[in-house]
């Protein structure tokens, strides 16, 4: 059987539940994020509203630019300073997505983006999203399926994992909630 | 090579011993992903992976992995293809922002 499980890093992972949300914010739990910049925590929010992630700091990945970094590299803040995109590790990326299988099986045309919630081509609406899998020198702008970030296709194995920095800036006031995120692969 | 690692396919036909220049003109099957034709293709190998198979046409062979590192890595080549992969998806988006900015232009002129 196969089997998905989404995780927002940090000391702990915080696994993130069918019915959970993902929460880019200001600096903490539920603040808002200027018009037009990064958000500055992520966070998991229970069905309910509840801060599901506040015990094990969650990791934070904020998008900084898209090639001013060394040799055209995007860049990223994790909370300690800008950073090379590149540079991050597996433990910095803010998502962890597991794919388990009871038997080994090859997964590939692995895409991951968001969309408004309702069309998988439609861009999520009034979010710019960023994503990037770990060692991506660049961001992908992954807004619809058209536009999805591609992650590595793995060879065969029981479980896989995959590392993803996450960033998302509101490009207009009032909170976003036509914005999902979606992962796809094929395992053969 | 190592579990828990992104390689190119021609590095893992190189470590082979299979011939690169097969790729695309016979079936190439490595870890199990079929259909492989670009000496370009990513491949990460899990992380409890001990060895891989790669099988080119009718020939077979078995790479063992050493022990993977804790933090996924990638090689060389694997990094290079992704730089060339980042500038495509940048130049997009620079396409994409001027193509915004003009309509806002032609927005703002009517």
């Amino acid at each position: 059987m196969a089997t998905f499980i989404w995780y927002l890093q940090g000391t702990s992972p915080t696994t993130i539940d069918a019915t959970d949300y993902v929460q880019f914010a200001g600096g903490t739990f539920g603040s808002a994020i200027i018009v037009g910049a990064y958000q500055d925590s992520t966070h998991v929010e229970s069905s309910v509203g509840a801060d599901d992630s506040s015990g094990n700091t969650p990791k934070n990945n904020k998008f900084i630019s898209q090639s001013g970094g060394t040799g055209g590299d995007s860049q990223v803040d994790l909370g300690a300073g800008t950073v090379d995109l590149d540079t991050i590790t597996d433990a910095g990326c803010a998502l962890k997505i597991n794919f388990s299988h009871g038997t080994s099986v090859v997964t590939t045309g692995h895409i991951f983006y968001a969309y408004d919630g309702t069309t998988t081509t439609a861009v999520p609406t009034g979010v710019t999203f960023q994503a990037a899998e770990k060692g991506d020198p660049n961001w992908t702008n992954a807004e619809g399926s058209a536009a999805a970030l591609t992650i590595t296709d793995e060879a065969t194995g029981t479980s896989h994992d995959y590392y993803i920095a996450v960033s998302a800036s509101p490009e207009s006031v009032g909170l976003k909630t036509a914005f999902k995120l979606r992962d796809e692969l094929t395992y053969s | 090579m190592k579990a828990n690692a992104k390689y190119t396919a021609a590095e893992i036909l190189t470590e082979a011993g299979m011939d690169v220049a097969k790729l695309g003109k016979m079936a190439v099957t490595i870890g199990g992903i079929a259909g492989i034709v670009s000496p370009d293709h990513l491949i990460k190998l899990p992380a409890d992976a001990m060895s891989i198979v790669v099988i080119v046409g009718e020939e077979k062979a078995t790479i063992n992995l050493a022990e993977p590192s804790d933090d996924s890595e990638i090689s060389e080549d694997a990094k290079t293809v992704l730089e060339e992969n980042g500038k495509i998806e940048t130049t997009r988006i620079e396409k994409q922002e001027e193509d915004e900015a003009k309509v806002e232009e032609e927005t703002e002129k009517q």
